[in-house]
């Protein structure tokens, strides 16, 4: 039988010690929680904010034009370093040096930040050597698989990632990732278990989609590099429109930037093609002509005195490059005649050239989604001298932009509806779900359609008889104009004659137009005339699109 | 009586132990999740970079340089067949 004391003892003691557990328990739960859990929290806890992905930007067929991969910053914890040569040879092998001095003279710091980045292959490789005292830190780095392509469109990202440039720029908003904290425990041996399971890619920033076409846009590379090349042209810029939607399908212009690596080259970082303006010479006188046939001041058979190439107004002569005597109104769109625009340009009268100057989206920003766009340059009516409607006629004493004569050239290519330029199509989440839809956009109409259609068949009168012979595309009807314009001196004030800015703005198949396309040559050395040096490189780019487009020839002797 | 105070005070302790033993596992499990994550996210990663890879490779910038240096010649315009994807 079992004595009553002999198991009263040890339960007495085994109930004691559980008293005195209990009361740790509430001293150490109750009565110092806060304290005791405050310092746990210091010890276990980690709470980092973290970057998501950046969104990708890809082309209107989904192609990727740029997207961000992450990557590695390695350190190194001097402390901890059991190896230093060993850790030196190791980074060697990736191109990243070791900064000793540094080492030498902060032996107790804890962070020493390496200069370069890594791939996760790498940062496996590092880590796999087990040399102590390497940590990595992660980053996202924007790819750009087609290296220079577009360029001026993607734009940039600056070291914070924040766009800084082009649609990176415009479409920040929607590429950055949301930024987020990640909550999670260390245990003892410093194993984390993240508090809660976040999928941070569901959260990376959305895709954004182009209206660039990738194959047209490395045409418009390929030959806006040759003629740039070729005429040693201080700039030079090919753009393509789809006239019926008013989306920008190439944009290229020269010198480019490697968007990758683009601290050398910050000077052409900026778009030309919005940004910079230009007296646009002849390709103005789309705005004159359409003018005086909508307001009725000419039609296109009417004969206009060219008078045999001078003409003075104002004391200021007027010279055409082909002296003309009495031709049609349609003649002096074919051999560009400065005169014959300023006659009908003064028929048509300050207010009512003015109004169409206006009406064909100069003198405002087009609304391309795109930053730094210029607005062009023309001052109001009132303070025109007496020398102002003739010479504007004809395209100068008025600043303008490329996007804003491409998209007035595909204004008449449309039928008379000018529309707001576009390079964004869509924008989409990770998970598919639309959040932007850039639509065709009507700003307002220019012209009537029956004076949209006489304009195309002047247009395309130049391209078969006049200064533009040299944009033909065998096969397809092209219309389009020339555009020699002499450019200002700054130091004189006065026009130069020796720096010119060659352009040809054209259509094609100009009876059923589905691409506009511009071309410019800034400063072109040697032959300066558009009709020989932007005419034809419009006629490359226009006939290698029109076949990648498998766009059926309209005209018989097509190939 | 003494017997059955045993009885409960075992089964206090299965309770505990039950409960300590759940508790263990749910941690084992959340380095196990957290470990596949990362996994993972490695091999997402990875395909990310490789996809990247091959897109350098077939970019056309590239594709033109390779034929530069093989001395290959632009064939006449109308004996090019455009492939659409």
């Amino acid at each position: 039988m079992i004595s009553r004391t002999r198991v009263a003892v040890p339960f007495f003691f085994i109930a004691a010690a559980f008293c005195v557990i209990v009361v740790r328990l509430f001293i150490v739960q109750l009565w110092h929680h806060e304290e005791i859990a405050g310092r746990v929290a210091v010890a276990i806890r980690r709470d980092r904010p973290e970057t998501t992905s950046r969104g990708k930007i890809l082309d209107r067929l989904g192609r990727t034009l740029t997207e961000s991969v992450k990557s590695y910053v390695p350190f190194i914890d001097p402390s901890k370093v059991k190896d230093l040569p060993a850790v030196i040879v190791a980074f060697r092998r990736f191109s990243i040096t070791v900064p000793l001095d540094i080492i030498v003279r902060n032996p107790r710091s804890l962070f020493v930040p390496l200069d370069g980045e890594i791939d996760a292959a790498a940062m496996q490789s590092l880590k796999s050597l087990e040399l102590g005292g390497i940590g990595f830190t992660e980053s996202f780095r924007r790819q750009y698989p087609e290296g220079r392509l577009g360029c001026h469109v993607l734009g940039v990202v600056g070291r914070d990632g924040s766009g800084l440039e082009g649609v990176e720029f415009t479409a920040n908003s929607y590429l950055s990732g949301e930024k987020i904290r990640l909550l999670s425990y260390r245990d003892g041996r410093g194993r984390e278990i993240t508090d809660k399971l976040v999928d941070v890619d569901q959260l990376s920033g959305a895709n954004v989609t182009l209206s660039i076409d990738r194959n047209l846009q490395f045409i418009a590379e390929q030959e806006v590099d040759k003629a740039w090349k070729d005429a040693r042209a201080k700039n030079a810029m090919v753009i393509i429109q789809d006239p019926l939607t008013g989306e920008i399908l190439a944009l290229a212009c020269r010198p480019d930037y490697n968007p990758a690596d683009f601290d050398a080259s910050r000077a052409a970082l900026r778009n030309p093609a919005v940004s910079d303006m230009l007296e646009p010479g002849s390709t103005f006188k789309l705005v004159t002509l359409s003018a005086a046939l909508e307001k009725k001041v000419v039609s296109r058979t009417d004969m206009i005195w060219c008078e045999n190439g001078v003409y003075t107004v104002k004391n200021h002569p007027i010279r055409d490059h082909e002296k003309k005597g009495l031709i049609s109104v349609n003649e002096v769109m074919n051999v560009s005649s400065n005169i014959g625009t300023a006659k009908i340009g003064m028929k048509l009268g300050k207010d009512q050239l003015y109004q169409y100057i206006r009406q064909f989206g100069f003198t405002a920003k087009t609304g391309i989604d795109l930053p730094g766009e210029a607005k062009g340059i023309l001052q109001d009516p009132g303070q025109w001298s007496g020398l102002s409607v003739p010479i504007i006629s004809f395209g100068q004493e008025v600043a303008v932009t490329a996007v804003q004569v491409i998209n007035a050239y595909s204004s008449i290519a449309n039928g008379g509806l000018l529309l707001e330029p576009k390079v964004v199509k869509e924008i989409r989440t990770v998970q598919g779900r639309l959040l932007s839809n850039t639509g065709k956009r009507i700003i307002r109409r220019t012209v009537t359609p029956a004076v949209a259609a006489a304009m195309k068949e002047m247009l395309i009168d130049v391209v078969e008889k006049g200064t533009g012979q040299l944009a033909k595309v065998a096969g397809y009807s092209v219309g389009g104009k020339t555009g020699t314009a002499q450019k200002r001196d700054p130091r004189t004030n006065m026009y130069s004659t020796t720096n010119y800015v060659a352009s040809f703005c054209g259509i094609i198949p100009a009876r059923d137009p589905k691409l506009t396309i511009f071309v410019l040559l800034d400063e072109p050395q040697g032959d300066y005339y558009a009709a020989s040096r932007a005419a034809p490189v419009f006629s490359r780019v226009a006939s290698r699109a029109v076949r990648y487009l498998q766009i059926p020839p309209d005209q018989g002797n097509g190939s | 009586m003494t017997y059955k105070y045993l009885v409960w005070l075992v089964m206090a302790a299965l309770v505990v132990v039950f409960y300590v033993w759940e508790q263990t596992q749910s941690v084992r499990l959340g380095y196990v999740v957290d470990t596949q994550r990362r996994e993972c996210e490695r091999w997402e990663q990875s395909n990310k970079e490789l996809r990247v890879k091959i897109n350098c490779l077939i970019s056309l910038d590239r594709l033109d340089r390779v034929a530069k240096d093989k001395q290959l010649i632009n064939p006449p315009q109308d004996r090019v067949i455009y492939l659409h994807d």
